[in-house]
C-alpha cells in the first residue's frame, strides 16, 4: 500500500474542511474556532489544519491535509504543502474578489506549482455565475499557467473525488502546472 | 488595564521578549514586545498552536489543552488558552533563554487568569 498526502486550499469559506469531511474514511480532524472576523459570514474558521483519510479501490492510501484560507497563516501554507503529491485549490465564486482569491494562492504557491500538479474547484457557480469557468481559465492562461478547474460543490463527496481523480490524472501524466518553456 | 498587564509582565520576568493576547482565530488584541517581533504575526502563531495542542489533547483522551511549551535553543514559548464566556482568547509568552521556565508557567497561568476575569477586553 502506498500513502500519498494531498492539500487542500483556497480562501476561507471555500468550503477546504467541507470537502475533507465528505470524502474522509476516517472523522477528521478539525482545529475549527469562533470566527471573530465580522467581515465574513461565517461561525467557524479554520486555524490549524485539516486532516482525513481516503482509501483508494487500490489500496492506497490518501492522506489529505487542507490549510486555513486566511494570509494571515500563510506560515501553515508552506509548512502543509511540503511532501504533497498535489494541491487542490478551491474558490467560492460568491466571492466579491474571486480572482483576487485565486492569484494570492497562485502567487503563495508559485514555487509549488512548477513541479506539483494542480486541480481548482469552483464553489457555488449555480447562484453566482460569473466569472465563468472560461474567464478563469483565461486568467490562468494569462499566467501561463496550465490547471483543470471545474465547478464543484463540496458537500457531495462525489465532486469532491472527481477533483482528485482529475488530480491523480495528472499525477499518472506527471504533468506540472507551470508548463516548461 | 490589559496594556498594562502586558507591559507589567515585561518588566517583572526575567527574558520575556513578548506577550501577546489573541483571539483564538488569530487576531492581535493587545500586546508587549521588546524586539521586532510582529504582533499580528505571533497572534496568527499562537492560535494555529493552540487549536492543534488542542486536537491532540483531545485525540489523546486528555481532555481541554491548557498550556503548550515550546523549549528551543534560543529560548521558551508558552502559549496559553484564556476561556473566556463571549469570545476564547490564547496568550504566547516569549523569552530568551535567560527566562526561567518555572517563572514562565507561573506567569502564564497568572497572565490567562486575568485575562479570562477581565470584564472589558480591547
Amino acid at each position: 500500500m502506498n500513502e500519498f498526502k494531498i492539500l487542500f486550499t483556497g480562501p476561507m469559506g471555500a468550503g477546504k474542511t467541507t470537502a475533507i469531511a465528505s470524502i474522509s474514511d476516517t472523522a477528521p480532524v478539525l482545529t475549527d474556532v469562533s470566527n471573530s472576523d465580522q467581515s465574513v459570514d461565517k461561525v467557524s474558521t479554520t486555524v490549524g489544519l485539516d486532516y482525513g483519510q481516503l482509501t483508494l479501490d487500490n489500496g492506497d492510501r490518501l492522506r489529505l491535509f487542507g490549510t486555513p484560507g486566511q494570509e494571515r497563516f500563510d506560515f501553515l501554507w508552506k509548512i502543509l504543502v511540503s511532501g504533497s503529491l498535489g494541491v487542490v485549490i478551491l474558490l467560492n465564486n460568491a466571492s466579491k474578489t474571486p480572482f483576487d482569491d485565486l492569484n494570492l494562492f497562485l502567487t503563495a504557491f508559485a514555487e509549488t506549482l512548477k513541479t506539483m500538479p494542480c486541480v481548482i474547484g469552483v464553489g457555488r457557480l449555480d447562484t453566482h455565475p460569473h466569472p465563468s469557468l472560461d474567464e478563469y481559465a483565461d486568467f490562468l492562461e494569462s499566467k501561463q499557467l496550465i490547471v483543470p478547474i471545474i465547478a464543484t460543490d463540496v458537500r457531495q463527496s462525489s465532486n469532491v473525488r472527481l477533483l482528485l481523480d482529475l488530480l491523480l490524472t495528472q499525477v499518472e501524466l506527471n504533468t506540472p502546472s507551470t508548463p516548461t518553456p | 488595564m490589559a496594556q498594562d498587564f502586558c507591559s507589567r509582565m515585561m518588566i517583572d520576568v526575567i527574558g520575556l521578549n513578548a506577550v501577546v493576547l489573541a483571539t483564538v482565530d488569530g487576531f492581535e488584541a493587545v500586546h508587549a514586545i521588546r524586539n521586532d517581533l510582529k504582533p499580528e504575526r505571533l497572534a496568527a502563531l499562537a492560535s494555529s498552536i493552540a487549536a492543534i495542542g488542542q486536537v491532540v489533547a483531545l485525540e489523546g483522551s486528555l481532555g481541554q489543552s491548557k498550556r503548550i511549551i515550546i523549549d528551543a535553543e534560543h529560548g521558551y514559548t508558552l502559549v496559553c488558552s484564556v476561556p473566556r464566556q463571549d469570545i476564547g482568547f490564547v496568550l504566547i509568552l516569549l523569552s530568551d533563554t535567560d527566562a526561567l521556565l518555572g517563572q514562565l508557567n507561573v506567569n502564564a497561568i497568572k497572565g490567562s487568569q486575568f485575562f479570562a476575569n477581565l470584564q472589558i477586553l480591547p
